[in-house]
């Protein structure tokens, strides 16, 4: 069964087309409806070639990664922070607001930089 | 763009009143499909029932771009020569006369032309995009075309507003200038926020080496930034709240997977006229992959513990 999601929020670019329609079959995406060409192709391939879902962490970079849990890959990010003389928290331009105001509180508390992609 | 402030309006102004649209650096057409069709050029506005006729569309660009291709006027600008074209047509604005016959490469006819068609608007928006905030020049560019909108709410009502890339940079802006009354480049290193881009910005802090450790949330500097940048994100310890495969995460040392904010998570974003719209969750997130917002939440609080 084709379920369609109506009034979706496109997140592709600063447009926020708010018009999508996408269709969900068995918890996958398999269409759209009013997205542009960028939007269509990445919420129909949204997940990437290679998408991960497990945390991975190494020691030295020239290691390959192991895969690890989220308790200690969270664990070890925060240490990483806390040690830190000037830590810098960058990017945040392609998630929620709800989930930037947690990463810039993290920023204040540890004494970082907190900045993003644009220079305007 | 801190130091004159500027006029901001609407996505659905521009669409209802907009008769003027310039676009300064940037092309729609390929890297925001529907900008024109919805907001800016085709769309049939309440007093701009006939869309694209009823519109002026100038481009200001280097290249013939798809979106110069179908202006009424293009400036083939030199590149990084923005601020000298900003600065003529201000000049012309004032009524002073150009005694050459190109400036920044682009015949000083069309030039008056354009200053022209911006002074008989009766509701003029500048779009301006990555080509005006990556030439030479950079925020000062800016301030420059800020002042020529300032010059031209002399004559008519006109706005300007950057063409925003990543769906949520303009959100970022606004949380973190709600919460340190500043929008980027902020150093919270001793205990309050400071804003001084040039030395608290990122790519100045790693090619001077200043800071080490870097996490970086859903980005990809080590595909975008200057070799010398780069190489120092190489140099030190990497944490990476991502959810593909990217050049950084080949250069980091833990790499934290999230669902994808707004396909399997929803949130609030900001469009880049500073509308706020709130994105929906439409399938479920891999099994056992954690949200940006609780991964930030779990490592708030060992940092808590840890202090
Ligand atoms: S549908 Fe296209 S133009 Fe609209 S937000 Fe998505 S990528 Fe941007």
């Amino acid at each position: 069964m084709v379920e369609i999601v109506k009034n979706v929020v496109c997140p592709f670019c600063g447009c926020l087309c708010d018009d999508i329609e996408i269709m969900v079959e068995d918890g996958h995406i398999v269409g759209t409806r009013n997205a542009c060409r960028i939007g269509h192709a990445k919420f129909m391939h949204f997940e990437g070639s290679v998408r991960y879902t497990e945390p991975l962490i190494r020691e030295n970079k020239k290691d390959d990664f192991k895969k690890t849990d989220y308790d200690t890959a969270i664990e070890e990010s925060a240490r990483l922070l806390v040690e830190s003389k000037l830590p810098l928290l960058y990017g945040f331009s392609s998630i929620g607001c709800e989930a930037q105001r947690e990463a810039i509180l993290i920023g204040e508390k540890i004494g970082a930089i907190v900045d993003n992609t644009a220079t305007v | 763009m801190q130091d004159v402030g500027y006029p901001v309006c609407t996505l659905g102004e521009v669409k209802n009143r907009a008769d003027l649209v310039i676009f300064w650096g940037c092309n729609p057409m390929h890297a925001h499909p529907r900008h024109m069709g919805r907001y800016s050029v085709f769309a049939r506005g309440f007093f701009r029932e006939r869309g694209r006729r009823d519109r002026t569309v100038v481009v200001v660009d280097p290249r013939k771009t798809d979106t110069a291709k179908l202006a009424d006027l293009h400036l083939q600008v030199e590149p990084n020569k923005d601020y000298e074209l900003i600065s003529a047509m201000r000049a012309v604005l004032r009524g002073h006369e150009l005694n050459v016959d190109r400036v920044a490469g682009v015949p000083v006819d069309i030039i008056y032309e354009a200053v022209e068609a911006c002074k008989k608007a009766q509701f003029g928006q500048l779009f301006f995009g990555m080509g005006v905030t990556m030439s030479r020049g950079k925020h000062r560019i800016i301030d420059n075309a800020i002042c020529l909108i300032i010059d031209l709410n002399a004559y008519t009502k006109f706005g300007l507003m950057p063409m925003r890339g990543h769906y949520n940079v303009n959100g970022f802006n606004q949380v973190l200038s709600w919460l340190t009354g500043y929008p980027y480049a902020v150093d919270f290193s001793r205990g309050y926020p400071r804003y001084n881009p040039g030395e608290t910005s990122t790519i100045d802090l790693l090619v001077r080496g200043e800071v080490d450790v870097m996490m970086n949330i859903a980005s990809d500097p080590g595909a975008h930034f200057p070799q010398r940048a780069v190489e120092h994100i190489a140099k030190i310890p990497v944490i990476c709240v991502e959810p593909h495969q990217t050049p950084t995460t080949e250069l980091s040392n833990i790499i934290i997977p999230t669902a994808f904010t707004g396909v399997e998570v929803g949130g609030i974003a900001y469009r880049m006229d500073g509308v706020p719209l709130e994105l929906k969750k439409v399938v479920d997130p891999p099994e056992g992959v954690l949200t940006d917002e609780e991964v930030f939440k779990i490592m708030s609080k060992k940092i808590d513990e840890m202090l």
